[in-house]
């Protein structure tokens, strides 16, 4: 019992630290407040991560990090192996133009990008990274930076499910023909925020004849700001060769922002899209935008 | 938790108590048992101090008359123990406590909506000091000596008591946050009849158990806060000082410690 002075040191502590902590559900889903704190959560959600205040403050272009004249080149690697050059051709407080150059032709363009884009794209990742309801297929990381974030986007698509009634069926509970396709982006806000579209890694896993194996497609596409001359070492990238106002090479195109996109689950589901036919978007891991 | 810690201090006293036992001798001491000597006691104390807080109707948390604070503590206490004979004696002590409580409340919006919609804490820290006198009865045992007492304690003390809570306004709610904040300052004075046990083993190792009613008189009172009710866009004031509040009060208190007798 030598050391009984310190066992009744650290009860005296014990004692004196057992404060009561209790924590209570106030509403349940039958109540009308139930609604208005799921709406509390989000706004919560939305004003105490940074990234949102940060694109917030980009909305007005001038502000923007990156200035006209500048080349983002954009890469994506795998069988679609493609090189994009985009240049920011002008930026005022509520637009932008951007010339893509391309070693694929057809993903050759000039894209206008308003200041309402930039507020929708912002409001889909608010609704999409806070709102609980999406969080068994939307995860989104890194919302207290203030510069980049990530987001996790599962999509699928079944052709034909899984026949529980054939005797020849499978044994599994999977779906005979699908399609489910992961991105997964990051948003830079150094870049145009829709650039996320060419920032990560998009991947399918796929079977679109019943009893073939599965195939798994996965493309990675980099983005960097060429910094001076010097890292141009092509003719795709000296636009100043190009003739930009060739709209038979260069159509215009406008972009254009699905806010509810994360209602869709569909495995092709992007919430950007051009407003005109002759507009292409990177095609990647045979997604089919 | 903390009646898990009391059980074990108790047993923990009961250990200390037997093991020196096994020095050979098996009682406390004829030679002192019929002689006066002094004590020193320490314990441990849970006192329900009634609360005086403005009152307020808040949406998920109220105060009311008639709320009390349950505060654990320590008690230390030193005196002198006379012997009156035929196993009768009396303790005078004079004896300090201190006491403290922090509850806090987290009213989350529901299970799946992980959001603080309301925080309440309430800190409660109290003092005492006091001297009293027992009335004791020895039983003599062969092993543990019991001494059942009865004392009259009467004392002064000081509260310090703070409550907070907040509730956050929903979507679409107008003027729906609610705050409440209250500090009180309080002098008082008491009365004392406590009953309690005195377990004595070899050498005038003590451990004790009590039960006291306390009469209290709360003398002066200083209140500092503010409050601001659902619905209201106000914040009033609850500044208030009352040096003859002469508020009396019931309140019960138990303690559980060791002592020695030397």
């Amino acid at each position: 019992m030598k050391n009984f002075p310190i066992l009744l040191s650290l009860i005296f502590i014990g004692l004196l630290s057992c404060d009561r902590v209790e924590e209570k559900f106030l509403f349940d889903e039958d109540d009308p407040e139930y609604e208005l704190a799921r709406q509390l959560e989000l706004n919560e959600c939305i004003s105490t991560n940074a990234i949102f205040g940060e694109m917030d403050e980009l909305e007005e272009f001038d502000s923007a990090p990156y200035a006209v004249g500048d080349i983002f080149k954009i890469v994506q690697d795998s069988s679609l192996n493609t090189t994009i050059y985009v240049l920011v051709q002008s930026i005022s407080a509520t637009e932008m133009t951007l010339a893509y150059s391309s070693d694929t032709e057809r993903y050759n363009k000039i894209v206008t990008f308003q200041e309402s884009d930039h507020a929708d794209i912002v409001s889909f990742f608010e609704q999409a990274s806070c709102d609980t309801d999406y969080e068994s297929f939307f995860t989104a990381t890194g919302l207290n930076s203030n510069s980049e974030m990530s987001f996790s986007w599962d999509l699928e698509t079944i052709i034909t499910a899984d026949d529980e009634d054939d005797d020849n069926d499978d044994e599994d509970d999977d779906p005979e023909e699908y399609r489910y396709v992961t991105l997964d982006m990051k948003v830079d806000l150094d870049y145009p925020l829709f650039f996320y579209f060419y920032n990560g890694k998009k991947s399918q896993d796929f079977v679109t004849t019943v009893g073939n194996d599965e195939q798994e497609l996965e493309s990675n596409i980099t983005i960097t700001l060429l910094e001076d001359d010097d890292d141009c070492t092509s003719d795709l990238c000296d636009f100043d060769s190009l003739d930009l106002t060739d709209t038979d090479k260069f159509p215009p195109c406008d972009l254009e922002v699905d806010t509810d996109a994360i209602e869709a689950r569909l495995y092709n589901t992007n919430m950007l899209s051009l407003s005109s036919s002759d507009c292409q978007f990177l095609d990647s891991a045979e997604i089919d935008y | 938790m903390r009646v898990l810690l009391l059980f074990i201090l108790f047993f923990t006293y009961a250990e200390a108590a037997e093991e020196f036992l096994e020095f050979g001798d098996n009682n406390f001491a004829k030679e002192k048992t019929e002689k006066s000597k002094w004590t020193i006691r320490s314990g441990f104390q849970f006192i329900d101090y009634p609360l005086a807080l403005p009152e307020f109707n808040g949406q998920h948390n109220n105060t009311s008359e008639g709320d009390t604070a349950g505060t654990y503590g320590i008690t230390i206490g030193v005196g002198r123990e006379f012997y009156l004979g035929a196993g009768l004696s009396s303790t005078l002590l004079f004896s300090g406590s201190y006491s403290k409580s922090i509850i806090k409340d987290i009213g989350q919006a529901a299970e799946d909506i992980d959001v603080e919609v309301s925080n309440m804490r309430l800190d409660s820290q109290v003092a005492m000091y006091e001297g009293s006198i027992s009335l004791n009865y020895l039983f003599d045992n062969k092993v543990v000596d019991l001494q059942p007492f009865v004392d009259f304690g009467a004392g002064a003390g000081t509260a310090n008591i703070e409550k907070e809570y907040t509730r956050k306004e929903l979507p679409s709610e107008t003027n729906g946050s609610e705050l409440y904040f209250a500090r009180s300052e309080e002098d008082f004075i008491y009365t004392r009849l406590g009953l309690g046990l005195n377990i004595i083993a070899f050498d005038g190792f003590v451990s004790f158990l009590k039960l006291d009613a306390y009469q209290m008189v709360k003398q002066s009172i200083s209140i500092s806060g503010e409050s601001n009710a659902f619905g209201s866009s106000t914040v009033v004031s609850l500044d208030s000082e009352d040096k003859e509040f002469n508020q009396s009060e019931q309140v019960y208190s138990a303690s559980l410690g060791m002592g020695y007798l030397f």
